[in-house]
C-alpha cells in the first residue's frame, strides 16, 4: 500500500505542473515576499537622501496656520539652511526647532539606516520575506488544496483514479503529500529570489561582503521555514476537509477563507467584550498560527503579525501554539480522511 | 461458456439514497470472457449497480465479488485488473490525450510499455492526442475513455453507453472493437441505450428496472422464451380468444391482418390443433424472433419513447 505513495506523488506533481494556477499563486507568493524587501529598500534609500522628514502641520506662521495638511521637510534640507520647501513666511524660531529636531534625528540616522538596510540585506531579509510569505501563504496554500481536490470532484476524474485500484487514503494521502512538498519548494523559491534580491539591494546601496554571511545563518534559515511550513498544514487540512465534505473546489476555499477571516473578527470583537474569551481564542487556529509564528522572537515579529496584535490580547506562547496546531492538523485530517473513506463518490458536479 | 469462472457476482445488492432504493437486492452473474449488456431504463439502478462493483458506492446490504475476489484489500487488487468508464468520459481538461493517459498509466500498478500510443491509436486519436482533452468533441472523449478503459491490458471492462456522440462510422468501429474485446477473451460489461447494439454485440444481457432484476441469460435464449408466432387463419375473431386462454401463451395480438402468439415456437403444434378441433383452420404460421427492444419493452412495461432517449 505504502510501496505506491511515492508513485502517486510524483504523477499527482505530473498534473499540478501543468496547471496555470499554482504557478500564479507562486508569483503572489513571491510578488508578496519581495514586495517587503524592496519597500524596505525604498525606504533605506529615502532615508538616506533626506535625512528623514520632520512634519510641519496645524502651527502658527506668522500669525496663521499652515493649514489641515501637514508639510514634510527633508532633514538633510533643513540642516544645509535649504528652507525653499517651508510656506513662505514661516517664524525663523519654528526653523530653529525644525533643525533642532533634526540635529536629534541625525545623531541615530546611522542606526536606522544600519536597521533598515539589515531588513533587505541577508541574513535578515530572509526572515523578513518568510514571515511576509507565511502570512499571504496559508490563504494561498487554502486556495491551492481546495482547487487540487475539488477539481477532481468537478470534473469527475476522482471517479478515474479509485477505479484503478487505488484506495481512497492513498489518493488524499498523495494529494496532500504533494501540497506539503509544493510548499516546501514554494518556500525554497522564496528564499532564492530574496537571496537575489538581498545581494542586488545590498550592491546598490554599497553592500559589502558580511551579506554573505546567510551561509553561516542557514540553521536559522531552516528553522524558520519549517516555522512557516508547519503554520501551512492546518490550513492545507481545514481546506481539504471542506472540499471533501462539500466536494467542491469552490465549497472549500469559500469555507476555509471565511473561517480564516471570521476568526480574526470574532476574536477581535469578543476579546475586547470578555475576558474570558482570551481562555477561548488561545485554541482557536489563527491565533496559535500567530502565536508560533512570534516564536521566541515574541516582540521583534509582533507588529508583523495581524496588524500588530492591537487589541487582541495575547497569543500563545509557541509550545502551547505547536501542540494545538498539531492537534488540528490531526483532527481536521482525520475527519477529512474518515469523510473520504465513508461517502460515496459521484459523478461530475461541473464545479 | 457456463464452465467459465464468474467474472461478476452480486448476491442481494441493495442500495438506499435516503429513502430511495435504487438498487433491490441485486443476485446478478457475469462469467468470464463475454460480453455482457446490463439494460435498464432511466433510474432502473444500472449506474448504481456499476458504481458499487467499481467500490464508488457503498451498497447498504448485499455482497459482491470481482474476478474472485470479496471485499477489502483482495478486490482492490481485483479493481487493478479491470477498466471502466462510467457516467460519460469525463478527464482533466488542461491535460493533452496522450498526458491523460500517461497519468492513469502511472497509477496503475498494471503497465504495459508503449501502449499509451497503441492504443491512442486503436481508438483513432493519434491525430489529435497531443491536443488539450478540452478541444475534444464528444465523439473524440468517448474514444479516449475507451483506450483509458483499456489501459493495462484489464480483464475485465466497464463500458458505459460507449457509442454516445459517435458517428455512425465511429459507432461501428466501436461495436467491432468491443466484439473483439470479447473474442479475446475479456470481460466486457455494457451499459447502453441502444438496444439493437446490445442485441448485436452482446453474448448475455440482465435487464433491470425500479433497481431490481427483472430477467438475465444468453440474449438468444430470452428471445427463443419469448418466442411468438405469426398465423394466418380461416377466422381471425374466434381464434385470438381460443389461443390467449391457453396459459403458454403471453399474449396474441391482431397485426397487419395475422395474429401474433406469444408463445414458445416448439408448442406452435398444440395451436393449431387447438384451432382445428374448434373449427379453424391455419392457412399461414411462421416463427416470429421478437427483437431485443421489443422484449425489453414487454419486460420492463416502458414505452418506446423513454428507450429512445435512453435508459441510464
Amino acid at each position: 500500500m505504502t510501496a505506491q505513495a511515492p508513485t502517486l506523488v510524483r504523477w499527482e506533481w505530473f498534473k499540478l505542473r501543468r496547471r496555470w494556477m499554482p504557478w500564479v499563486l507562486l508569483g503572489i507568493l513571491l510578488l508578496f515576499s519581495q514586495l517587503f524587501l524592496w519597500a524596505n529598500f525604498f525606504s533605506y534609500r529615502n532615508l538616506e537622501s533626506t535625512g528623514g522628514r520632520v512634519f510641519l502641520g496645524g502651527a502658527p506662521i506668522g500669525g496663521r496656520l499652515t493649514g489641515d495638511a501637514p508639510v514634510a521637510v527633508n532633514c538633510n534640507d533643513l540642516l544645509a539652511g535649504r528652507t525653499e520647501g517651508l510656506p513662505a513666511g514661516i517664524d525663523p524660531r519654528l526653523i530653529e526647532g525644525l533643525q533642532q529636531q533634526c540635529q536629534q534625528a541625525m545623531t541615530r540616522q546611522q542606526e536606522r539606516l544600519e536597521g533598515r538596510r539589515n531588513s533587505f540585506t541577508l541574513p535578515e531579509s530572509l526572515s523578513g520575506a518568510l514571515t511576509a510569505a507565511q502570512g499571504i501563504g496559508v490563504i494561498l496554500m487554502a486556495i491551492l488544496t481546495a482547487s487540487v481536490i475539488g477539481t477532481d470532484f468537478g470534473w469527475g476524474t476522482v471517479r478515474l483514479v479509485l477505479v484503478r485500484g487505488i484506495g481512497r487514503w492513498q489518493y488524499l494521502a498523495g494529494k496532500l503529500a504533494v501540497l506539503a512538498l509544493v510548499s516546501v519548494g514554494a518556500l525554497v523559491v522564496v528564499t532564492a529570489a530574496t537571496v537575489v534580491s538581498s545581494l542586488i539591494a545590498g550592491a546598490l546601496v554599497g553592500g559589502g561582503a558580511s551579506d554573505w554571511a546567510v551561509l553561516s545563518a542557514f540553521t536559522d534559515w531552516a528553522r524558520g521555514l519549517g516555522r512557516v511550513w508547519f503554520s501551512f498544514l492546518p490550513y492545507v487540512v481545514l481546506a481539504a476537509l471542506f472540499t471533501v465534505l462539500t466536494r467542491s473546489s469552490a465549497g472549500g476555499m469559500a469555507i476555509a477563507l471565511a473561517y480564516s477571516f471570521g476568526e480574526q473578527i470574532v476574536v477581535l470583537i469578543l476579546i475586547n467584550l470578555f475576558d474570558w474569551f482570551q481562555n477561548v481564542a488561545d485554541f482557536l487556529l489563527g491565533r496559535n498560527i500567530a502565536g508560533w509564528m512570534l516564536g521566541e522572537q515574541r516582540e521583534g515579529l509582533r507588529g508583523m503579525i495581524l496588524g500588530g496584535g492591537v487589541g487582541l490580547g495575547e497569543f500563545p506562547d509557541g509550545l502551547h501554539a505547536f501542540l494545538v496546531l498539531g492537534a488540528y492538523i490531526l483532527v481536521l485530517g482525520g475527519l477529512a480522511f474518515w469523510l473520504f473513506q465513508k461517502r460515496d463518490v459521484q459523478g461530475a458536479s461541473g464545479g | 461458456m457456463q464452465a467459465t469462472p464468474l467474472a461478476i457476482e452480486t448476491q442481494g445488492l441493495t442500495k438506499w439514497y435516503g429513502q430511495v432504493l435504487a438498487v433491490d437486492h441485486l443476485s446478478l452473474q457475469v462469467h468470464g470472457g463475454q460480453v455482457f449488456g446490463l439494460l435498464g431504463p432511466n433510474g432502473s439502478g444500472k449506474t448504481t449497480t456499476m458504481g458499487m462493483l467499481l467500490g464508488l458506492v457503498r451498497p447498504t446490504s448485499g455482497a459482491m465479488r470481482l474476478l474472485g475476489q470479496g471485499s477489502g484489500a483482495l478486490y482492490r487488487e481485483a479493481l487493478q485488473r479491470v477498466g471502466a468508464i462510467v457516467e460519460g468520459p469525463t478527464f482533466f481538461p488542461y491535460l493533452s490525450g496522450r498526458a491523460n493517459l500517461l497519468y492513469f498509466q502511472g497509477i496503475s500498478r498494471r503497465r504495459v510499455p508503449g501502449e499509451v500510443d497503441r492504443l491512442l491509436e486503436v481508438v483513432g486519436l493519434s491525430g489529435r492526442a497531443n491536443s488539450k482533452f478540452s478541444t475534444y468533441s464528444l465523439g473524440m472523449k468517448q474514444r479516449l475513455g475507451i483506450a483509458y478503459a483499456l489501459l493495462g491490458e484489464p480483464d475485465l471492462v466497464f463500458l458505459d453507453e460507449p457509442t454516445n456522440g459517435l458517428d455512425p462510422a465511429g459507432m461501428a468501429e466501436v461495436r467491432q472493437l468491443i466484439r473483439d474485446l470479447g473474442r479475446g477473451g475479456r470481460t466486457v460489461l455494457l451499459s447502453s441505450h441502444l438496444l439493437y447494439e446490445v442485441e448485436q454485440v452482446c453474448d448475455s444481457v440482465a435487464i433491470l428496472s425500479k433497481g431490481r432484476l427483472i430477467t438475465q441469460g444468453r440474449v438468444q435464449d430470452l428471445l427463443r422464451q419469448q418466442g411468438a408466432v405469426r398465423l394466418k387463419t380461416t377466422d381471425d375473431g374466434k381464434a385470438l380468444p381460443l389461443l390467449a386462454a391457453l396459459p403458454w401463451v403471453t399474449g396474441v395480438r391482431s397485426e397487419d391482418g395475422c395474429l401474433v402468439a406469444n408463445a414458445p415456437l416448439e408448442r406452435s403444434w398444440e395451436m393449431t390443433a387447438l384451432l382445428a378441433k374448434e373449427g379453424v383452420y391455419v392457412s399461414e404460421m411462421a416463427p416470429l424472433q421478437l427483437s431485443l427492444e421489443r422484449y425489453f419493452l414487454e419486460v420492463t412495461g416502458e414505452d418506446s419513447s423513454v428507450i429512445a432517449e435512453g435508459t441510464r
